[in-house]
């Protein structure tokens, strides 16, 4: 017998029975030992375990998020209950994965293409689904223990995939056998063998001669958790660190903008789609901002009325937005960099200038547990003489590759840019190539100068997306990223 | 972008090249078009939001028998010199849609997939580049259903007509607020609306426009020969899309001619199809894709994107067709003759580094401060930017003061309304979801907060940090500051201050220099439950831009 088993022998031999904390306190030794010295004493018929069992459940990310909306029946059941709706209508998965329970449960019935309420479903209307209820219990509970008598329901959420369940055993009590009584009396612990170092036994040097005794090197612990920065931190702190190898210098700029640096600055007429109100955050506290450089803004007017043939309007450019992609400080910064050029053109400065950003930008799209409305983008700038899509791609091509992303280009239109082209990334997750960004040489209208003087390359990608293209991170979705319990921080991989 | 479902028979056709599905393929996406799918009889592209010409399948073939070579008719005329019909447009209508040009086309032969396939590219064409008819819409008419040459477009009161498809007469008034095109665009004529737009003949009213077309002029298989109408607010942009329709009437194989728009001062024949050309040097081309071309390849090249070419000087002489709406200058022309090129050849060509990189001042300040946060034990947060009066501040036991906040009005999202002036919201309801993992819990962000001042936005980094276990207390926290102030060798001080997220009596504000920079303390339990949390939290936050670290 081991060291350790002796000692719970011994202590079971005056306790006759004892649960886990006790023989913890009293042996001195860890639960993993304890636990590992009495599956030894049991192998050999010397104690008797009593266990006591429960289920553990979890809420998948479907779960959490019917939790917190109710179930795809219950909210349509709540639609229905008037009048009834057309099956054609119900088009989203959610609609139609309502539907099939809703048929299931015969809460409702459909009839001549239309979705009709029967009276069991007029009655489940009155309280909540009792399926909601255990969600909330579940998302709420701190362990997510569950009553027995909810097994069954709790069955089904796990046959949909809404909980996982965990089967949890628990050690109750040891007791110890008559053969335990005999063997306990016939041996003896090794008396000169040290168990846990202390600092008097080192003062007093009483380990010398002493054997050790051995620990159990397969015996099971829990993790040290690690502090740690933010797992897209991290990817975005790497990408910084590959631009500044390349020769860039950061700059940032506001997320909350004018539309003139958004939009007008980079070519976007005024009527142009992306301007839509439903795709930008149109802010109304500061409801305006000023546009500083008057010259500048004259330039912007002046090409977006001969090319475009509208009238342009400064009180539309002044609506404050905050930023659907971070271009707009490259915008501004490429106006500031051309204005210095054309200062002092003895060459003083060297080109080319190579500038990068990283920041956030707000898309105003319908957010779930899979999508967000604001996300990250990294946006960079060459301002140089001659620069070519040749050397646009290769300056993509090695930032990617330090990333370990493999690119290819296509042929794209962005108003900004001429010629553009997008840039797509083998993802091993889905065994794709995956749009990355966008990029290209800005127009002159942009950075007004004629291109044979100055050139600019310009790109913008997400940064998120960087993340989701390898399956050794382990992230499923951007919005996965965000808004985070501990525990999801805990589980993130370092890069 | 449009996805258009294309019959692949009526596709080929056009193409006039038999093509297999792989070559069909492979010839759309080398034009930097998308196929979405390919099925038996449909092709579904997703079409670029640049090239209008290319929305009717009647353009993507044209396109790609140029890319192919197979065409080199580079120019379209018309059949006629002489007007067929004219429009005498009122002075009433400037205020709503000024411009109208009309064309006759003879000759069409329609079947029923051609005919889907025009009236679609007709609604994806005003969608899209007529800004859902705001600024250009289509009229198709059958021409022998009208009954004079003469033709008058104005502002018209409420009347009744015969619309299209419909069995009766219906007011226009009534039209706008039922119909469902109605609905959709009425709103690009009802800005001030003191009258209808309407073209008529001598018997009566053809349209309402840009909302729908009469049934008298229905346009079925039978039809022969058309009217075509196209109106808006831009002159530009009304006659080229009229170019724009006439080229592709001709390449269907009918015949166009001219129609007069007789306005107040002038007269305006339409379609009017005539060439523009922009001269490039060949160094310009190399200098902005890095490939060098002679004077045959760079023709060549532009004549596969349909431009007839020449050599004049050192310069290349490109031809634009008139369908080319979206070409501005010379640089959407070096465009296609990338495109033509072909971005995979286009071998990637090394810049020098003259200038050192540099990161902002900012990065390196948050990457120390984040490694102490870490090095206290304290996991980083990330969090949204968005959020809502009631998280932002009505959880947190706060009154919102007036004007602090970058609000949004449009959002479509209810649980976002503003962006967040400060980080504790965000990083108690990271406690919130983490109240089933195993303390103790100590999270930091950070990360940027808003605030409005005087109209103008300050964004500022925010340092924020919570502790929550069943012992938090307020001297856990104060430990953490004081480690932060002195790795940085700060001095700061403390005095007692209230705030209603915190405990009376429990809270501190954080001075640097005589400045308030940032408060501390126990979160108060009303604030704990309105989160969900269940065990003590205390907190701080600071303002990094106050605190004077570079």
């Amino acid at each position: 017998m081991h060291n350790y088993e002796i000692r719970i022998l011994h202590l079971l031999e005056k306790a006759g029975s004892a649960d886990l904390a006790e023989l913890e306190e009293r042996s001195k030794l860890g639960r993993d030992q304890v636990l590992w010295a009495l599956n030894g004493l049991f192998g050999k018929g010397f104690v008797k375990l009593n266990y006591n069992e429960r289920s553990k459940a979890a809420l998948t990310a479907e779960g959490k998020a019917y939790a917190e909306k109710g179930l795809p029946e219950s909210r349509l059941l709540r639609r229905i209950s008037d009048s009834g709706v057309k099956t054609d209508s119900l088009r989203s998965n959610e609609e139609r994965i309502g539907l099939q329970w809703l048929m299931k449960k015969r809460l409702a019935s459909v009839d001549n293409g239309m979705v009709k309420i029967s009276s069991a479903g007029i009655s489940a209307l009155k309280n909540e689904f009792p399926e909601e209820q255990l969600l909330k219990r579940i998302s709420g509970g701190r362990h997510g223990s569950v009553n027995p008598s909810e097994k069954e329901l709790l069955d089904s959420l796990k046959k949909r995939g809404l909980v996982d369940i965990e089967g949890v055993r628990e050690l109750e009590k040891a007791e110890i056998t008559e053969d335990g009584i005999r063997a306990s009396k016939s041996s003896d612990e090794g008396k000169d063998e040290i168990g846990n170092l202390d600092r008097e036994m080192l003062a007093k040097m009483s380990w010398k001669g002493k054997r050790f005794s051995e620990y159990d090197l397969s015996a099971k612990v829990e993790r040290n958790y690690a502090a740690k920065k933010h797992i897209l931190k991290q990817t975005i702190d790497r990408i910084k660190d590959i631009y500044l190898s390349m020769g860039f210098q950061e700059i940032s700029g506001p997320a909350v903008e004018p539309a003139f640096w958004v939009f007008d600055s980079l070519f976007m007429p005024q009527d142009h789609p992306a301007r839509d109100k439903q795709d930008s955050f149109m802010v109304n506290n500061p409801k305006e901002l000023e546009i500083a450089d008057k010259e500048y803004v004259r330039q912007i007017k002046e090409a977006h009325e001969k090319s475009w043939r509208y009238s342009w309007d400064i009180d539309k450019a002044r609506q404050s937005v905050l930023r659907t992609h971070t271009t707009s400080v490259s915008s501004r910064f490429i106006h500031q960099a051309v204005t210095r050029i054309l200062a002092n053109e003895d060459e003083n400065l060297k080109l080319p200038i190579k500038m990068f950003s990283i920041g956030r930008l707000f898309r105003n799209e319908n957010i779930d547990y899979r999508h967000l409305a604001d996300f990250y983008q990294h946006d960079g700038i060459i301002i140089g003489k001659d620069l070519t899509m040749a050397n646009l791609f290769d300056t993509l091509i090695n930032i990617y590759a330090k990333l370990g992303i493999g690119l290819k280009f296509k042929p794209a239109y962005f108003p900004f840019v001429e010629p553009g082209a997008e840039f797509y990334g083998y993802s091993d997750v889905t065994d794709e190539w995956v749009e990355l960004g966008g990029s290209g040489i800005m127009r002159s209208e942009v950075t007004g100068i004629a291109r044979n003087r100055i050139s600019v390359l310009a790109w913008g990608a997400g940064i998120e997306r960087v993340l989701l293209m390898s399956k050794r991170n382990g992230i499923k979705s951007i919005a996965e990223l965000y808004n985070n319990g501990i525990g999801f921080a805990r589980e993130t991989k370092v890069l | 972008m449009p996805v258009v479902k294309i019959d692949k028979k009526y596709l080929n056709s056009l193409i006039k090249v038999k093509l297999d599905d792989e070559h069909l393929k492979d010839q759309i996406s080398k034009l930097g078009l998308e196929v979405e799918e390919l099925s038996k009889d449909h092709v579904d592209i997703e079409l670029s939001a640049a090239r209008p010409d290319l929305l009717s399948p009647v353009g993507i073939a044209r396109a790609l028998r140029y890319f192919m070579h197979k065409s080199s008719k580079f120019h379209y005329g018309l059949d006629g010199k002489t007007p067929e019909m004219s429009i005498s447009v009122s002075e009433s209508v400037n205020k709503v849609r000024p411009y109208i040009a009309g064309a006759v086309v003879k000759g069409v032969k329609l079947d029923d997939v051609s005919l889907a396939q025009l009236m679609s590219f007709s609604d994806k064409f005003c969608d899209t580049f007529g800004r859902r008819r705001k600024k250009i819409a289509i009229g198709i008419h059958d021409l022998e259903s009208i009954r004079s040459k003469e033709l008058s477009y104005s502002l018209s009161k409420d009347r009744k007509f015969r619309a299209l498809n419909y069995s009766k007469e219906e007011s226009f008034s009534h039209l706008l607020k039922t119909n469902k095109k109605g609905i959709d665009y009425g709103e690009s004529i009802e800005n001030g609306l003191s009258g209808y737009p309407v073209l008529e003949d001598s018997e009566g009213v053809l349209a309402l426009i840009p909302i729908i077309n009469s049934e008298r002029t229905k346009v079925t298989k039978a039809t022969k020969s058309l009217f075509v109408d196209v109106t808006g607010n831009s002159e530009y942009a009304v006659e080229k899309s009229m170019a724009m329709l006439s080229a592709m009437f001709s390449d269907m194989g009918a015949k166009v001619y001219p129609v007069a728009s007789v306005y107040k001062d002038s007269k305006k024949i339409n379609p009017a199809m005539e060439s523009r050309y922009i001269s490039i040097e060949l160094d310009m081309i190399y200098n902005s894709l890095g490939v060098r071309f002679d004077y045959r390849a760079a023709i060549s090249l532009a004549n596969k994107m349909g431009y007839e070419a020449a050599a004049v000087g050192k310069k290349i002489r490109f031809s634009v067709p008139e369908y080319r709406i979206d070409v501005i200058n010379e640089q959407d022309i070096i465009e296609d003759m990338a495109v033509a090129y072909g971005y995979d050849y286009i071998q990637p060509v090394g810049l020098p580094n003259y200038n050192p990189g540099s990161l902002e001042s900012t990065t390196t300040r948050n990457r120390s401060v984040e490694e102490l946060m870490a090095g206290m034990g304290f996991m980083q947060e990330m969090n949204s930017y968005l959020s809502s009066e009631p998280v932002n501040y009505g959880n947190m036991g706060i009154k919102q003061p007036k004007g602090e906040a970058v609000t949004v009005s449009n959002s479509v999202n209810a649980s976002i309304s503003m962006i967040r002036t400060w980080l504790l919201p965000s990083l108690m309801n990271n406690l919130s979801k983490s109240q089933h993992e195993r303390m103790p819990h100590r999270l930091f962000e950070l990360d940027m907060a808003f605030r409005v001042a005087s109209g103008k936005v300050s964004e500022h980094y925010h340092l924020a940090a919570v502790i929550s276990d069943p012992k938090a207390n307020l001297n856990d926290i104060k430990a953490v500051i004081e480690e932060l102030m002195y790795a940085n060798r700060i001095k700061y001080t403390v005095s007692k201050s209230t705030h209603g997220s915190f405990i009376e009596g429990r809270c501190g504000e954080i001075k640097v220099g005589g400045k308030s920079i940032g408060f501390f303390g126990e979160l108060h339990p009303e604030v704990l439950s309105s989160f969900s949390i269940d065990e003590p939290v205390s907190a701080f936050e600071i303002d990094m831009e106050e605190l004077g670290i570079y």
